[in-house]
């Protein structure tokens, strides 16, 4: 700061002077430091969460678009390979008594040997494509 | 001007810290600048508790996003900056009959020597809330910060002119409501 000889400049450099000085007379309170740190490290280990959130999130829908095929295959090759249940079988024997006027042992083992026939030429037709 | 460079760059050094350690290198920027930003602070707010929240708003802004501190030109005043909009943002949500009258929110040195200092210090602060705030932070920014109008100008988003002719008004206003208070004391 200059000082002047000028009586107008002088009182404004001492208005200068107090207001400096006023200035350096108001601090932060003493809790503040503490809580603004603690606030940063609380919003640092929530930003850490978030993302660990977001990747695991993005892991598990990668690791489903992965696996949605393989699953729908395996569904399709179980669904084909299934062996029907005794209920099942014993349904269609049923059926198949009532149809051919037949007792139902009978109906049971054609049931049995149709089932057997069916699988024989599933495994055939996979084994045919896996040569080709 | 060469305080603000200065400033400028130890406040650089503090975001590169806290781009490599994190939250924990936030002491540092805020040991180097939260008295002079409470300060600004609370000539806007005119609230030391409002002035406080928007430091550390503005503290943890820069955590989130101290690559825009870190790749300013200024970022001393890029500061000053940050925590004028943020007590902004405070006075504007606050009712008006929270303005509070007196200087009872104020946190102050206690290296006060005489009584009769303490009492200028006292005026000097109801002077400056009375002022209308664009006219005090440009007193805050040129007598605290030490900054040119220019510099008040580009921080304050007004032309240099502007910074210089509102300065011009609050001192007088300033040295009138100093001079009274003197006039009074004396009566």
């Amino acid at each position: 700061m200059t000082t002047s000889s000028n009586p107008q400049n002088q009182d404004s450099d001492d208005l200068v002077r107090l207001i400096r000085d006023a200035g350096d007379w108001v601090i932060p309170s003493e809790q503040l430091r503490t809580t603004t740190l603690q606030q940063a490290r609380d919003y640092q280990s929530d930003k850490r969460w978030e993302r660990n959130a977001f990747q695991l999130g993005w892991g598990i829908l990668v690791a489903a678009c992965l696996l949605l095929p393989v699953a729908d295959r395996l569904d399709s090759w179980m669904s084909e390979t299934r062996i029907p249940n005794s209920k099942e079988v014993e349904a269609a024997a049923l059926k198949l008594s009532q149809e051919r006027h037949q007792d139902l042992g009978t109906s049971t083992s054609e049931v049995y040997m149709r089932i057997r026939e069916e699988q024989a030429e599933l495994f055939r037709t996979s084994r045919d494509k896996e040569s080709n | 001007m060469a305080v603000t460079t200065d400033l400028s760059e130890r406040v650089r050094q503090c975001a590169e810290h806290i781009a490599e350690h994190g939250a924990a290198a936030l002491a540092g920027l805020y040991d180097l600048t939260a008295e002079r930003l409470t300060r600004l602070a609370v000539a806007i707010t005119r609230n030391q508790h409002d002035a406080e929240d928007a430091v550390q708003a503005t503290l943890i802004k820069v955590l989130a996003n101290n690559a825009a501190l870190l790749h300013s030109k200024t970022p001393w005043p890029y500061l000053l900056r940050m925590v004028r909009n943020e007590a902004l943002v405070i006075l504007r949500k606050r009712k008006k009959w929270s303005i509070l009258d007196g200087l009872s929110d104020l946190l102050t040195r206690r290296n006060v020597d005489t009584l009769e200092q303490e009492e200028s210090m006292k005026a000097v602060w109801t002077a400056l809330r009375r002022l209308p705030t664009d006219q005090c932070e440009v007193v805050v920014l040129k007598i605290w910060e030490d900054m040119t109008f220019a510099e008040i100008g580009s921080t304050l988003g007004i032309p240099a002119t502007t910074a210089a002719s509102r300065y011009r008004y609050a001192t007088l206003k300033l040295e009138q409501m100093l001079r009274s208070h003197d006039y009074e004391e004396v009566k």
